[in-house]
């Protein structure tokens, strides 16, 4: 009798330990969510490199009693690399080893309408404090930088500005801002139609001018020097993107920016990527501010868009129609997907019109212009 | 309302820090420009005919224009100079449609050669 006492003792321990019992409706939202992301992701390509690292880890910390994220846990300690600020700028560094700034070197002016479209992150901003008026309560001034900066359209620099200044909301501003990132072609060519005429998208630029080695290599350098100075607290990002350029334009550091842009890039992803993913708890993920970000965070990308092209549009005036309006709409970043965009809308008016080139200027200036916005928000709610 | 005040102020510092530091880089970037034109790389505009050692088949004519910018690009990369400053007239298909038995033959000389 006392051994069948025993056993049952023994096997409602194991059931009571078992995450079945833990399960609330909140995770099992969450993992439906997760499951949702997957499949986005690996059937319909979004983002599939951060969007499977990111919703495995949502998946992960909402099965209950696993302890990944709680002090000691797996996820936990590889966050520390979030939350220190440790990976984003590592993941710079890899995309300053990818980037090519010759179009930009090229054409110097294009560099403005990188600067253009970054009003939609103040945009958003507004937005996020015009909300919480309406909701008090909703997002206080960090929250609503962290949330505008997803309108930089680069997740690195959205992931580096939120884990310092509301890390509460890593989670989903991550997850929104890199599905916006793969619906870009989807979000902008509606706004770039309605503000441009068929004449202005059929705009043919002239050829850039070629750029010699000696020019890539002082220019990482020159951009250091200039936007550290000015702005030192965007020198985590700016300094690792500039310096990764610099080892891809180096002929001797090649094996150094062959692993900066592979194998180093591809760990931190995924260290990144899981341990982004396990911030959203249910807790952290479903409540009415999600919603707000979901909503800013489109909004942000759709005024940074137009307000790139209504830039575009200004400098077409200004150099009597040399400029293509189009190539405003890449200053988002979201390298290279939108000056792939600015290249399909333009070859649609022209198929002989190619863009592409031309709009990687603004689009790697996007990438300088929100690590500068980033630096402009930590230097004033840093801290 | 303090708020908004406030994010107005952020907006436009915001706004303005960035434009800032971005026109001060395109400026810097003229620079460059200036003293890659300097030097005196410029050559006249140059009119190439080219015959070009190709594999296309006759009836693939739409292929020809993107064949033309393939041609132009590397002709205009092995001359070191941009693509602008060149023009394809024409271009012919060298080298006899012999068996694969003689273009094997042929490769293996060449790699004997090198």
């Amino acid at each position: 009798m006392a051994f069948i006492h025993a056993l049952l003792d023994a096997l409602t321990g194991f059931v009571k330990s078992t995450g079945f019992i833990g399960l609330r409706s909140g995770n099992i939202i969450m993992i439906a969510v997760a499951l949702l992301f997957l499949y986005l992701a690996i059937k319909k390509g979004y983002e599939p490199l951060l969007l499977v690292p990111i919703s495995f880890g949502m998946l992960l910390v909402n099965l209950p009693f696993n302890g990944l994220m709680d002090k000691g846990g797996l996820l936990y300690y590889l966050y520390q690399g979030n939350k220190l600020g440790i990976f984003p700028p590592l993941v710079f560094l890899g995309v300053g080893a990818l980037t090519d700034f010759g179009p930009l070197i090229a054409n110097p002016r294009s560099i403005l309408l990188g600067g253009a479209a970054q009003f939609g992150i103040f945009f958003a901003f507004l937005g996020a404090i015009v909300l919480n008026m309406i909701f008090p309560g909703l997002f206080d001034l960090k929250e609503a930088a962290s949330i505008a900066i997803i309108g930089g359209a680069d997740g690195p620099t959205a992931i580096f500005l939120t884990s310092q200044l509301a890390p509460h909301l890593l989670g989903p501003i991550a997850v929104v801002a890199y599905s916006y990132m793969a619906l870009v072609p989807i979000i902008q060519p509606p706004i770039m139609r309605a503000l441009t005429t068929k004449e202005e998208r059929q705009i043919k630029m002239d050829q850039l001018r070629p750029v010699s080695k000696t020019e890539k290599i002082i220019f990482p350098i020159l951009v250091t020097i200039l936007v550290v100075l000015l702005l030192p607290s965007a020198a985590p990002l700016i300094g690792m993107l500039m310096f990764g350029n610099l080892i891809r334009e180096c002929a001797d550091t090649q094996n150094l920016a062959q692993t900066a842009s592979n194998a180093l890039m591809y760990s931190i992803t995924i260290f990144l990527g899981m341990t982004v993913g396990a911030t959203a708890s249910a807790e952290a993920f479903i409540n009415p501010q999600t919603l707000g970000i979901l909503a800013l965070g489109l909004v942000a990308f759709s005024v940074g868009t137009a307000a790139g092209i209504l830039f575009g549009k200004i400098m077409c005036k200004a150099t009597g129609g040399k400029v293509n309006p189009l190539i405003g709409s890449a200053g988002v970043s979201a390298v290279p997907m939108a000056a792939r965009v600015a290249q399909k809308v333009g070859s649609e008016e022209n198929p002989t019109n190619f863009l592409l080139m031309h709009a990687m200027g603004p689009n790697v200036a996007g990438v300088i212009g929100s690590a500068i916005v980033a630096g402009i928000f930590l230097t004033l709610y840093g801290g | 309302m303090s708020a908004l005040a406030e994010g107005l102020t952020v907006t436009i510092v915001g706004m303005g820090i960035t434009l800032i530091a971005l026109l001060l880089l395109s400026y810097i970037l003229d620079l460059f420009g200036i003293l890659s034109k300097a030097k005196p790389k410029e050559k006249p505009e140059m009119i190439s005919e080219i015959a070009e050692e190709t594999n296309i088949e006759e009836e693939e004519i739409e292929d020809d224009l993107e064949l033309i910018a393939v041609i132009t690009a590397a002709v205009a990369a092995s001359l070191n100079t941009t693509t602008d400053q060149l023009q394809i007239r024409s271009f012919r298909r060298i080298g006899s449609k012999g068996s694969n038995w003689s273009s094997n033959a042929k490769q293996e000389n060449l790699q004997i050669i090198e």
